[in-house]
This record gives structure tokens, C-alpha cells and sequence, in this order.
């Protein structure tokens, strides 16, 4: 089985997608879409359509637009979908090449600079320190910055966050 | 001679709860303390990483800072608990990737031999609810209740990721689970039926698109309202944030009321175990749990 021409204009497009050939599975029947959180509150947003346009060879357009970071990894429709297409590992890898392209949403190479600068994505506070002590909690245990760094680095990570001379932040509250 | 078995585990906090929600920490530990289940402090541990936007930019990052965490809790030779969702799927999806998967574990070993770590494979990573509903019971917990929380009605929400997707957590049913139901009843509460209940909390969308990802907490909401729940239960603290910490927002945004207390599920375990509510950090919770208090207190006289 192949990918549709287009699919292949990226090298790594064609890596990531040969490797879910599960996706030339999907008859487009849409229980993806009925059971999708996002897709009731958002309208322009379908599972379905996602899979078409892949399967089109459109891919590119999904890329490098807003669409492909809206899933919110709920794997509703990985356990509904009679194909067992594998829809939300499809659609990470669609995000990991969407990144690879330079598409990040600004919140996420915000969180990814906090991951790498500190460990955590959540910035340690004092308040919260203070608090843990009324509470009887202990120290919230140390990490090894530099582990993650090397691990960053040898990944090509910081590659995919162009903000990084930015001031980090978090997703957290 | 045979060890004495004694269950113990390395403590996996995550980033949410020790640094935002300590008080789910509070409840969690005070949990596990009456249980007898021992726990290990994982020093060294970073973030899980998070498994929607680490894993949205690199899935091999995010795969080998999750094996670099798996590594410290192998090197104590102790099975890792979370008390997150998110932390569990992504330990967990890493551990059984790397497991089942020769190749990717080879690559996954090159990165970490720079820091000196290899993953092996040979520790199991659990949720704190998966603890208390398979090893400890709810018949257990059932005969430890010391103030029953009965006639609390209480609305189930069991995130995601606490069983989805089902290949990998292999805990419970990933459309119509029941082992944290089971958990409210052995308490002596209600849980009480109502529709979507495995809709996502939308905590996924926060930063990206805060109005759909209120929108999705909304519907929840309003079928907890209609329900006629008293309270509702969380498993994770980006469900926690959705419900408790955002319901202000929500209810402005959709000029509706709702007014539902969510409680950490060891949090309502530890008030049906005698602890005060004065102990539990109750006073962080945005929305008011108080009226459960007197509800339980009530039902007791």
C-alpha cells in the first residue's frame, strides 16, 4: 500500500504517515466526529475531514494551520473508530510535523521552554513553598536541569521552539 | 525466608498538583498513610513531560525525558504511583512503547546514555485510583468508613486519561468504566447517572483555545447540574482546574449558575475516614464546599 503523492513532497511527512498505513483504512464514516469534544464546540474542526484531506493528499494545508493543534488527545475517537485507524496517535504525528515545520502555537513553545529551562512546566513559587510548609509537606524533590538539557539537545528539541530567547511561562492555571 | 509484603511505590507528583494544587498532595499522602501503602520520594524526577503539548512538538523528546523519570524510579527498583492523569498516560505509554518496542528502546537508550541512564523496563507504573480500586478494594474501604457519606449525591468524572486509550492504561473501560463509581459507593455517597460522562474536561485546549476548552467544561457542568449532584469527584488536577478553578469563568461566560464543589477523589475518601475538613485544604478550592459538610454531617445525626 502507498500514500497518496503529495503526501510524500516532505521526507519526514512521508516517514511519520507510512508508519500509521492504518490510515488508508478509514472509510470516512465520521464516528470520529459524533464522539469529538472539540468538534461540538468548535464547528470548523473534523476529525473526518482531517483524514480526507490526508488521505487527498492536502495534508500540507492541515499543517500549517491552527487545525491541527486543536486535539485534545481525549483518544475518544481511537476507541470508537471501527477501522482502528489509531486517530489520535494520527493526529500527534500530524503535530510533531506541523512543529517540524515551524507551526507551534505560542502557549505550547512557551510550556516547552519552561520544560527545558526548569524541568517542570509549572514555575516553582514561593506562595506555594510557603504553603507546602503549612501543610506539612515535604520539599518538592530537586531535578537535574542539565539531564534535560542534554537529552533537549541531543533531540534537536530547542530546534522546534524559535521563542527561545523569549521569557518562558506556563499552561498550567 | 519469604519477605513480608509490603507494598511500596515511588511517588511520582508531577508539576500541577506539588505546584499549584498542594492540597490534592495533602489528601493524596493522608490517602495512602491510612492504607498502609508506603511511598519513596522521587528525587531527580522532572515533569512527566505532559503528554499533549511535549508530546505535540517531539514525541521522541517527550518519550526520552519520560524514560529518563522511568530510569530513577528503576534504579530504586519501585513501581512508580501518580496522582495525574496526564502523568499516568504519558509514564505509562512510554514504559509500554519502550517495552514492546526493541527499536525504539535502542534509540531511546542512545539519548539517555549521554546522561548515564538506561531504560531496562522492569518497574509498572500505577494511578493512585488504580491502587485503591485493585489492590486495596472497595469492599476494604467499605469496612475502614468511619463517617459514611450518605445521601451525597455524587457526579463521577474520571478524566481521560485514567483509562483511555484502553491499549495501553488496560485499566477499566475506556466508554463505561465503574471502578471510580464503585470507589463513591464504598464511601457510602451516590453516584449519581448522568449523560456524556466520559465527555474530556477540555483542560487540553487552555492556551490554545481557552473559549472552546470552557465551552467543553460547560457541558459537563450543566448535566452534572441537571443531575442533581451535590458535588463531583476529579482523578486529575487539569480536570480540577477545568471544573473547580475555571467554574467562576464558565458561569460568567454562559451566564448560567452552577455552583458544584469538586472534590480530588481522596479528598471525599479522607472526610468518610474521620479526617476534619479543617486539615484538608479546603479553603483553596474556588467553589464553596461547605454545604457537602453540613450535608454529611447532617446525614450522620
Amino acid at each position: 500500500m502507498s500514500l497518496p503523492k503529495p503526501v510524500l513532497e516532505r521526507e519526514k511527512a512521508l516517514k511519520s504517515l507510512s508508519t500509521r498505513e492504518k490510515i488508508l483504512l478509514c472509510f470516512q464514516c465520521g464516528t470520529c466526529v459524533g464522539g469529538c469534544p472539540i468538534a461540538r464546540a468548535i464547528s470548523r474542526y473534523s476529525p473526518r475531514k482531517i483524514l480526507e484531506k490526508i488521505l487527498l493528499g492536502d495534508a500540507k494545508n492541515i499543517l500549517t494551520s491552527d487545525l491541527v493543534w486543536l486535539c485534545a488527545y481525549c483518544h475518544t475517537c481511537y476507541e470508537r473508530c471501527p477501522q482502528q485507524v489509531g486517530l489520535s496517535n494520527v493526529f500527534m504525528d500530524l503535530k510533531n510535523l506541523a512543529a517540524d515545520m515551524g507551526n507551534v502555537p505560542e502557549e505550547l513553545a512557551k510550556e516547552a521552554l519552561q520544560m527545558i529551562r526548569t524541568g517542570w512546566i509549572v514555575p516553582s513559587s514561593p506562595v506555594i513553598d510557603r504553603r507546602r510548609v503549612e501543610m506539612k509537606l515535604p520539599p518538592i524533590p530537586k531535578v537535574n536541569v542539565a539531564e534535560i538539557q542534554e537529552i533537549a539537545k541531543a533531540t534537536g528539541f530547542l530546534n522546534l521552539i524559535p521563542e527561545a530567547k523569549k521569557r518562558g511561562g506556563g499552561r498550567g492555571v | 525466608m519469604e519477605e513480608a509484603e509490603v507494598s511500596s511505590y515511588a511517588l511520582f507528583l508531577g508539576c500541577l498538583i506539588p505546584r499549584h494544587l498542594p492540597y490534592m498532595e495533602v489528601a493524596a499522602r493522608k490517602t495512602l498513610k491510612s492504607l498502609g501503602v508506603q511511598t519513596v520520594e522521587l528525587h531527580g524526577a522532572s515533569c512527566c513531560p505532559e503528554p499533549m503539548g511535549i508530546q505535540g512538538l517531539d514525541h521522541i523528546t517527550w518519550l526520552a525525558l519520560a524514560a529518563r523519570n522511568l530510569c530513577i524510579a528503576e534504579e530504586l527498583n519501585l513501581d512508580i504511583l501518580t496522582l495525574c492523569n496526564g502523568c499516568y498516560e504519558t509514564l505509562k505509554t512510554a514504559n509500554t512503547l519502550l517495552e514492546e518496542n526493541p527499536h525504539l528502546k535502542a534509540e531511546i537508550n542512545k539519548i539517555l546514555a549521554k546522561i548515564g541512564k538506561q531504560f531496562q523496563g522492569k518497574i509498572k507504573v500505577f494511578h493512585l485510583v488504580q491502587i485503591l480500586y485493585e489492590d486495596v478494594g472497595p469492599q476494604k474501604i467499605k469496612s475502614l468508613v468511619q463517617i459514611p457519606l450518605r445521601g451525597i449525591r455524587v457526579g463521577a468524572h474520571y478524566g481521560c486519561h485514567l483509562v483511555r486509550p484502553s491499549t495501553i492504561m488496560k485499566f477499566d473501560d475506556p466508554e463505561q468504566p465503574s471502578s471510580l463509581d464503585k470507589l463513591i459507593t464504598a464511601l457510602g455517597a451516590r453516584s449519581v447517572r448522568y449523560p456524556r460522562k466520559m465527555l474530556c474536561c477540555g483542560a487540553g485546549l487552555r492556551g490554545i483555545d481557552s473559549t472552546s476548552a470552557m465551552a467543553i467544561a460547560q457541558i459537563k457542568l450543566a448535566n452534572m447540574k441537571r443531575a442533581g449532584v451535590d458535588c463531583m469527584v476529579v482523578t486529575c488536577p487539569y480536570c480540577m482546574i477545568q471544573y473547580d478553578l475555571s467554574q467562576h469563568l464558565i458561569q460568567r461566560a454562559f451566564n448560567e449558575v452552577y455552583n458544584i464543589p469538586v472534590f480530588y477523589y481522596p479528598e471525599l475518601f479522607c472526610l468518610a475516614m474521620g479526617e476534619k475538613p479543617e486539615s484538608l485544604g479546603f479553603k483553596f478550592h474556588r467553589v464553596d464546599p461547605t454545604p457537602v459538610f453540613e450535608k454529611i454531617q447532617n446525614a450522620g445525626l
